[in-house]
């Protein structure tokens, strides 16, 4: 999160492209085949700041370890830039890095593999130290361990620092690992998959060591196919498919309001905690297709739900969707997330829906899942009885027999039917919902917490909201009944219709 | 579901050999019944045991390790006289996915003769006819039948679970073993991986047996979870019932460190680490890392108590009796 002295980002990577090429073999070099090249990464750009947490989520393939390695300038990039703290070391000498690499440091998926078993902990974390030639005199050398130790969690840290990895658990190695990267006191933490290999009951303390380091002023980037773990320790989300980032924004948007058809489908299937909570998972078929052939068009349309024909030939890039609720929400499809027109952008580029969706945020931001739920219903129920009393009221000038209460009434059901349907038709959010950042959880129709889907269900959703409006109407406004009803019995005496 | 259980695992026991001489008790008492069509899932923190029990059910650990206890079969005790008895149920009756089973093919044999293979071992079906069932076999997981001449290396990973479940399948089993089926996942491939379990489970009648570490995985799947700990089954119930009202500390403490997607609750970790198996466990095994342990914990082991029809955990809170005594 932005600070308010708001220095420049510690990371900025824009436009980065990595390729590998793949091998031909004997044969395919004779027969002159066209060298094809493995599209890692095309054309990513973010950045991390400062005290911040992002998160590269995607399926193995997509390219978020390339992305990381390359930023690390552990592989070479074939185009983009990379700045670090303000330096463009896009491409830079190994003799240019080498002061930088304290400052990047890297945080790996297994701890098994990443500790030397024949260093005792002590020499693993003073290794870096006496590499970059750092820390001075053994006593001070030891010292910093022993601080790096407590800053990695593992007290008393005397109990540890003669310990070979054997003798330390899973857990207790991933923190020796971070350990052994704090004692340089780098500005950036690259952590690819850094609990996947880890019990679930110790994950949450890596995690939250992390989080620690973050609130430290540590900028963090974290590669992760778990989107559980990035919605709760992110401060961003970025989702990567075959090499770009088709959706990136506060994690909490990206998740609660996806806008891609990709992040819906992941988010969909997502196992969650409580078994009555379950979405219907919306799977796509196959795999992460070979980067080696992209797609044209739009690299996700062969598997998208909901693609067009305009698909298979834009390449789609990151907008703002007129669905976002914050203004650094982005996501890149035309068909979910169409960008604002130009006439409805307001001052400083964001339509009136938006800006009054941003206004409500902070307020629906405090509010817990439930309560949310609750405020959107209370949200539509007013927008359903103020258009439907209107339609109502103009239904009711119209002469006939019926009660103006029952015209009411009429007029409220058919307005939440048009309401919903087109709410549900378009976007699948109704302007509660929207307000408040609920998410339509898969493309084709209302999540768990969206309303009902079947129209039985919607019926007696408005048959419900008929009765209390006519129950209203009859309680609160006798008197407004009272002098229509001279109007009424005036036309309908010369009404063929007659009671 | 009140019909007798395909499958009645009662008092289990496993204990390893090792080298020094001495013993790890890794299966300490597992009890539980299976019914036809039913889904369970086996959870549990690495180590806890659970690959050890399914593996004591197929009758296929090493020789290292002694087994004591019944596994019934439609009331048929097939641990009885030990090979002999389980042999003839193994793969016909009861089969099982091993972990990492997709890694595990061999990748000079091509998918189709490796499924072929157990067929013609068991007498269920050889030949043409053996090669003809391989075909249905793999269409029936979601793969083009045309693809059973294809080696390991050609499948993605998702296919290679697929056939591995397609060579449990091959001898038509009544119950599916499947160790962490999706644990080396994408989590869309994972979707698509239990999706085929369900559908198995619904349109073959078969009964399930989902190990894994991952709750929520078990949350999505399963009617009914057991939770294992240091070799124990410490709760077992309906699933939702398990989430909603768990009656064991770990049961809670193990979804409290397990991020929800949408969950605004803070994540916590378990503190420490399980313990020994090697040694005798004296009181409650997960006393020492319980948040909520109080004066017996330590010394005397909790008894196995009904909380509720078919809801059951082995903690000193739910026994009155105890849990009434001074400190
Ligand atoms: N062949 C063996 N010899 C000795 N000890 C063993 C053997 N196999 C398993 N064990 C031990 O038995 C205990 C239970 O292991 P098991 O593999 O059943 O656990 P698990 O619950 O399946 O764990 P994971 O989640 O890691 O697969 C562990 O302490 C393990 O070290
Ligand atoms: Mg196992």
């Amino acid at each position: 999160m932005s600070t308010t002295a708001e220095p420049g980002p510690l990371l900025e990577v824009d436009d980065l492209v990595t390729r590998y090429p793949v091998s031909r073999g004997v044969v395919g070099t004779l027969r002159r085949r066209p060298r094809l090249q493995v599209h890692a990464v095309e054309g990513v750009s973010f950045s991390v700041g400062p005290g911040e947490m992002v998160a590269l989520v995607g399926e193995s393939g997509c390219g978020k370890t390339s992305t990381a390695q390359t930023v690390i300038r552990m592989v070479d990039n074939q185009g983009g830039s990379i700045r670090f703290d303000g330096r463009d070391i896009t491409g830079m000498s190994a003799g240019g890095m080498r002061p930088l690499r304290r400052e990047i440091q890297m945080i790996y998926q297994d701890p098994y593999e990443s500790l030397d078993p024949r260093f005792r902990v002590r020499d693993t974390i003073e290794e870096p130290l006496l590499v970059h030639k750092l820390g001075g005199s053994s006593k001070q050398r030891e010292q910093k361990v022993l601080e790096a130790l407590k800053r990695a969690g593992l007290t008393p840290p005397d109990l540890f620092i003669d310990r070979f990895p054997h003798e330390l658990s899973g857990g207790q190695r991933q923190r020796v690992a971070i350990a052994a990267s704090l004692v340089l006191d780098p500005k950036l933490l690259v952590a690819d998959e850094p609990v996947s290999m880890l019990d679930v009951s110790v994950r949450a303390g890596i995690l939250s060591l992390l989080d620690g380091l973050r609130r430290e002023g540590m900028g963090i980037l974290m590669i992760t196919h778990d989107l559980s773990t990035a919605a709760h320790f992110a401060d961003r989300i970025a989702v990567m498919y075959l090499g770009r980032i088709v959706e990136e924004g506060p994690a909490q948007e990206v998740v609660r309001n996806p806008q891609h058809p990709y992040t819906r489908a992941l988010i969909s299937v997502v196992p969650k905690r409580d078994p009555n909570e379950q979405t219907v998972p919306q799977i796509l078929t196959g795999e992460t297709p070979n980067p080696v052939h992209v797609p044209s068009g739009c690299r996700f349309h062969p598997r998208c739900p909901v693609a067009e024909q305009a698909c298979r030939t834009i390449d789609p890039s990151l907008q703002r969707p007129n669905g976002a609720n914050v203004p650094e929400h982005r996501a890149a499809c035309i068909v979910t997330a169409p960008g604002p027109s130009a006439d409805e952008v307001g001052p400083d580029g964001r339509s009136a829906g938006q800006l009054a969706a941003a206004a409500l945020r902070p307020a629906a931001l405090a509010l817990s899942g439930w309560w949310r739920r609750v405020w959107a219903l209370v949200i539509d129920a007013a927008v359903v009885l103020a258009g439907g009393v209107a339609l109502g009221g103009i239904l009711a000038l119209v002469p006939g027999s019926l009660g103006s209460s029952l015209r009411v009434g009429i007029g409220v059901v058919l307005f939440s039917a048009l309401y919903f349907t087109i709410a549900h038709g378009s976007t699948g959010q109704t302007l509660g919902k929207r307000a408040l950042g609920i998410a339509v959880r898969d493309v084709h129709g209302s999540g768990p917490i969206g309303y009902p889907r079947s129209f039985l269900r919607w019926l007696a959703f408005a048959v419900f909201t008929l009765l209390v409006v006519v129950l209203i109407i009859d309680l609160l406004f006798p008197l407004w009944d009272d002098r229509h009803q001279a109007l009424h019995d005036k036309v309908a005496s010369s009404s063929v219709f007659q009671v | 579901m009140s019909r007798e259980p395909i499958l009645s695992v009662e008092d289990l026991h496993v204990w390893f050999d090792l080298s020094g001489g001495s013993e790890l008790h890794a299966v300490q008492g597992v009890s539980f019944d299976l019914r036809p069509g039913e889904r369970m899932g086996l959870v549990g923190e690495s180590g806890c045991g659970k690959t050890t029990t399914i593996l004591a059910m197929m009758g296929l650990l090493p020789s290292s390790a002694s087994v004591a206890g019944s596994v019934s079969l439609d009331g048929e005790n097939i641990m009885a006289r030990g090979e002999d008895t389980v042999s003839p149920h193994r793969w016909k009756d009861i089969a099982m996915v091993f972990q990492g089973a997709m890694n595990a093919f061999n990748p000079v044999k091509t998918i189709g003769s490796q499924i072929v293979e157990p067929m013609e071992l068991h007498g269920t079906a050889t030949g043409k006819a053996a090669r003809g069932q391989t075909r249905e076999l793999l269409e029936l997981v979601g793969i083009s039948g045309d693809r059973v001449n294809n080696y390991p290396h050609e499948f993605s990973g998702g296919m290679r679970q697929r056939a591995a479940i397609a060579l449990a399948l091959a001898c038509e089993p009544r119950v599916l073993l499947a160790d962490e089926p999706t644990t080396a996942l994408d989590v869309m491939v994972q979707a698509q991986i239990l999706e085929l379990l369900v559908r198995l489970t619904r349109d073959l009648g078969l009964s399930m047996i989902l190990v894994t570490h991952d709750l929520p995985v078990v949350a999505q799947v399963c009617d009914r979870a057991a939770v294992m700990y240091a070799g124990e089954i410490v709760e077992m119930g309906a699933m939702s019932t398990i989430y909603h009202d768990p009656r064991h500390p770990y049961t809670r403490m193990l979804f409290g460190a397990t991020p929800d997607l949408l969950g605004d609750a803070d994540v916590i970790s378990i503190p420490g680490a399980p313990p020994r198996l090697d040694r005798e466990i004296v009181g409650c095994p997960f006393a020492p890392r319980c948040d909520s342990a109080f004066a017996p914990c330590a010394t005397v082991a909790p008894r196995r108590m009904e909380t509720s029809p078919g809801h059951e955990a082995v903690c000193h809170l739910n026994d009155h009796v105890v849990a009434k005594e001074p400190a």
